[in-house]
């Protein structure tokens, strides 16, 4: 029955991803202008210019004049019969190769900042329920929207500053200059750790708050309802009471989200990582999409999507696992 | 060397300059940087002398002979990025001289061309070698044309194309060929001194053949590919154009100072190291550059490098954090961050022009803004200074859009201070003059349709200077009774609608203020498309779809324009020029408001031999010219 689940999840895929292709293409298209002419743009902006005859060469070069379903096609194709996610015209290099030299550093920011996330905010959320109203939830409340009214990016500038005048530290990447290419040694490694958590405390700060909001919520829910009394009348003691029943139906809505954490993962947190320098791939698509770099977009919109559509599924059997009342339908 | 009078006049250089270029002495005194001679020592590098070329270009440092060492710390950003090129990519077939005021032979040993610029002959220097050791000769060169001539590939740059077709190449010996066109073209060597991203002035020699050969489906029917699948490529052109690129293929040769070791893509840093077979020595037989290694620190945001210059991590930069808005927080922080400013002598003609579309399409507005008088009005009910004040923070200066007065040759007093004071009498009186006295209950002045005159300023988003100046413009003009509207767009969607003739008035900056304006007079004559003037006429030039016959005296421009890029006589060209920007000034096609006082760069006090002015121009590449392989630490290395 669970094998006859999943392969129908995966053969509804196929159209959702197709659609998905289409409408992440067309919408890359959709501002006037091409990518040639966000190129001159920049170009003028610091005063350059490119001859006309070059741009109508590039343009050839690019098939940039050939109809949208015609550049779809190839683009398409390119990915299902060879693997070939195109050519970024802003990079000048194969769009695969773009993203997988970053797609290392993107998992570990990300992965360290959920994992922050996650140890700060359930222990909070819990306490949060079972001391509703305290002085301890007022002030961890109040301290979680902090985090999560303060902009990414004005915390970024912020760290950074205080890391070069307080510390002198250097700012920005992940490494300081004399490690940035050096091969790995321990010494790196400890080099990563003290750059890493301004990136891991910066997203971590900021997603913070809404899921000590939803344990809180969740649990609050749980623990009026008459099972939690029965176990109490019967002289379960009160931790393992909590942690048994409500805190595990509480987990639910975290398990349907991973789903949408699976995507977040690749995609990084594009603004952090551009104050801060990191070379992660939330930068690319922002430039991507800036300067219609029409298959670098699309093809990473179309890895999201990927990474969403199978996140749902797994979320979805996860949640079956965890929850017996739970049936596939 | 042969040096005949044409070449002279067509470089603009003093021939002393272009002589210079070839040493005769010399013999086989040179010295090398320490770790090369360390490498030679252990067999792993010939001698210094069978490095170099027989004639290795000699570079005479400003300061001081150099100390070899240290590592050079800048920036770079991710793409559309200039500045790596005009660093350590600056060696081209010819450059600018270090003051601009002319070209001289750097890959080439001399240039020499025929009277009429039909022919160029090129001679190369014997024994120069690639960064891999192998010769560099003709067998280059023609490997490059035969890149520009296949359709899928790059082609021509734009320097050897004309009218009539590309130049053709032709082998006298290993280290001699000429260029032939059909039609003369004396832009030749000044194309080839610029930098452009695409197909740059180094499109000449970019190609070493010898590597090259083996991604050109043409020389390599073998292995071709199995290169292309494991590059991961969709087609062999892009391969080419990938392994082509020094700056995402740390394999391929090159003649440049520094070799692209670590190219971009790899981590957050650009880096180029040595190149031991560089062909240029300074004037005591030490071979350049005394610079080890330059990194680029690649960022995403610019507040990045900024800090890093605050914090002394940056040892010179003149571009990406040398903004007006930065200058105060550099300024204050030159002790802590060791550097101090040189200048970046700005070649803007103006920084705040006012094209109106006097091809526009509506019949009305037409007539309106093709007025000159009202143009004229409009120039004078604008306050520059108050503009100068709190736009620019009174770092301009008023002008028209125009040659600088520095620009002695070119300079035309018309061009750049008619209808320039502030005086709303004369404003009201020029536009009551030109038809439009009548107004309506609102005080808009009437058209010649009987509706109140209306048109919209279309301004980029990208330059915050360019909104805050219109803002104030629209302001004035609403003041004498015109109802301008500022349209803020995005640039490109800025660029889509001039291209289509679909705009009224467009705000934009233009280089041209001095040698430059011989390469693009864009606000004086409609050669290019940002001439929004009279963007159908640049069509009609260019004999493109959408065009409009031009009225007489923008014919007469074109022809002159066309003529001065088939004449090589620099005093002639000058005189071309001078009809053209008198028309110019005459017609009155834009209103300008504001040149820029000076721009700046920053240096670390330990770096020697860069100069305390540089030319800012992009057409300049700088510091390109001023020849940064001379470039110093005292300390010959850094903390």
């Amino acid at each position: 029955m669970l094998a006859r689940y999943v392969l129908r999840r995966l053969i509804y895929m196929v159209p959702t991803l197709l659609a998905i292709s289409i409408v992440s293409f067309a919408i890359v298209q959709l501002p006037p202008g091409d990518f040639l002419d966000t190129y001159i743009a920049t170009l003028e902006a610091e005063g350059g210019d490119i001859a006309h005859e070059e741009v109508e060469a590039l343009r050839q070069r690019y098939a940039l004049d050939d109809p949208i379903f015609v550049q779809y096609w190839r683009w398409v194709s390119g990915i299902v019969f060879r693997g070939d996610f195109g050519w970024s015209f802003q990079y000048q290099r194969p769009v695969a190769d773009i993203l997988w030299d970053r797609v290392g550093l993107t998992f570990v920011i990300s992965l360290a900042s959920m994992v922050l996330v996650y140890i700060v905010a359930f222990p909070i959320g819990v306490y949060s329920a079972i001391r509703k109203y305290s002085l301890g939830d007022y002030v961890f409340t109040f301290l979680g929207f902090l985090g999560l009214a303060i902009p990414n990016f004005m915390l970024a500038l912020v760290l950074m500053y205080f890391a070069l005048t307080v510390f002198g530290q250097s700012v920005g990447g992940l490494f300081s200059p004399e490690y940035a290419d050096a091969p790995w040694t321990w010494g790196k490694f400890w080099n990563l750790l003290a750059h890493l958590w301004i990136p891991v405390v910066i997203i971590g700060t900021a997603s913070t708050a809404g899921l000590i909001r939803v344990m809180r919520a969740n649990l609050l829910d749980e623990l009026n309802k008459p099972y939690v009394e029965t176990a109490r009348a019967k002289g379960v003691a009160e931790g393992t009471l909590l942690l048994r029943y409500p805190v595990r139906l509480a987990l639910n809505p975290f398990i349907s989200q991973v789903g949408w954490e699976l995507p977040a993962l690749v995609s990084g947190a594009a603004i952090t990582s551009i104050v801060l320098n990191l070379p992660t791939t939330g930068p690319v698509l922002l430039i991507a999409l800036k300067s219609q770099d029409m298959y670098l977009a699309g093809s990473f919109i179309m890895i999201l999507s990927v990474l969403t559509v199978i996140g749902t599924l797994v979320s979805d059997l996860l949640l079956a696992w965890l929850d017996p009342r739970i049936r596939y339908g | 060397m042969t040096l005949t009078p044409p070449i002279r006049l067509l470089g603009w250089a003093a021939g002393a300059a272009l002589l210079a270029a070839s040493p005769a002495t010399l013999a086989q005194d040179y010295n090398e940087a320490p770790s090369l001679a360390a490498l030679v020592a252990a067999g792993d590098l010939p001698p210094v002398e069978e490095r170099l070329p027989d004639s290795p270009r000699v570079l005479e440092p400003i300061d001081s002979i150099g100390v070899y060492g240290g590592t050079w710390r800048t920036g770079a950003r991710e793409s559309a990025e200039t500045w790596t090129l005009r660093t350590v990519g600056y060696d081209h077939m010819v450059h600018w001289l270090p003051d601009w005021s002319g070209v001289v032979p750097n890959i080439a040993e001399s240039v020499e061309a025929n009277e009429d610029a039909t022919v160029y002959t090129f001679t190369l220097r014997e024994g120069m070698r690639w960064s891999d050791g192998e010769p560099f000769d003709v067998d280059d060169i023609l490997f490059a044309f035969e890149v520009f001539e296949h359709e899928a590939l790059a082609g021509y740059p734009n320097y050897l194309r004309t009218g009539e077709g590309p130049g053709a190449v032709e082998r006298i010996d290993d280290h001699t060929f000429t260029i032939t066109f059909p039609v003369p073209n004396a832009g030749l060597l000044t194309g080839m001194a610029q930098v452009t991203t695409a197909i740059g002035g180094d499109a000449l020699t970019m190609y070493p053949e010898h590597y090259m050969r083996q991604f050109h489906e043409d020389h390599n029917t073998e292995t071709l590919d199995a290169l292309i699948g494991d590059a991961g490529v969709s087609s062999w052109s892009d391969l080419f154009t990938l392994r082509a690129d020094i700056w995402l293929n740390a394999d391929k040769p090159t003649l440049n100072a520094w070799i692209v070791t670590q190219p971009f893509g790899e981590g957050t840093r650009v880096v180029a190291e040595r190149n031991p077979y560089y062909w240029k020595v300074d004037t005591e037989g030490n071979q350049l550059p005394y610079i080890d290694r330059v990194v680029f620190e690649v960022v995403q945001d610019m507040e990045v490098l900024l800090l890093r210059a605050i914090a002394g991590e940056i040892d010179m930069t003149a571009t990406h954090i040398t903004t007006v808005e930065n200058r105060a927080v550099l300024f204050d922080n030159r002790e802590r961050g060791d550097y101090d400013f040189f200048e970046m002598s700005p070649s803007d003609a103006n920084l705040a022009t006012y094209s109106f579309n006097q091809t526009h399409r509506d019949p009305v507005l037409r007539e309106v803004l093709g007025n000159r008088d009202f143009r004229a009005g409009l120039s004078h009910a604008i306050d520059r200074q108050e503009i100068i004040d709190l736009v620019f923070i009174g770092q301009g200066t008023a002008m028209q859009t125009a040659i600088l007065p520095e620009f002695t040759e070119l300079y035309n007093e018309q061009l750049a201070s008619q209808h320039l004071d502030y005086d709303l009498d004369l404003a009201n009186e020029l536009l009551d003059r030109a038809g439009y006295a009548e107004r309506n209950e609102d005080g808009f002045r009437l058209g010649p349709d009987g509706n109140p005159i209306r048109f919209s300023v279309l301004t980029r988003s990208d330059k915050q200077f360019m909104v805050d100046t219109t803002e104030l413009v629209v302001g004035y003009w609403r003041a004498v009774g015109v109802d301008a509207r500022i349209e803020v767009a995005e640039r490109s969607l800025v660029r889509q609608r001039k291209n289509a003739n679909e705009h009224d008035v467009i705000i934009e900056d233009f280089p041209g203020g001095k040698f430059d304006a011989y390469l693009r007079p864009t606000p004086w004559v409609p050669i290019h498309h940002n001439s929004a003037y009279g963007i159908p006429w640049y069509y009609w030039w260019l004999e493109n779809e959408g065009a409009e016959e031009p009225p007489e005296h923008v014919r007469r421009q074109l022809a002159l324009w066309d003529e001065m890029n088939a004449t090589v006589d620099p005093d002639r060209r000058a005189e071309l020029m001078q009809e053209i920007l008198q028309i110019a000034a005459d017609s009155f096609y834009t209103i300008g408001v504001v040149v820029p006082l000076s721009n700046y760069g920053i240096v670390s006090n330990r770096m020697r031999n860069v100069p305390e002015r540089i030319e800012g121009s992009y057409w300049f590449a700088p510091p390109g010219p001023t020849n940064p392989p001379t470039y110093y630490f005292v300390d010959g290395s850094q903390s």
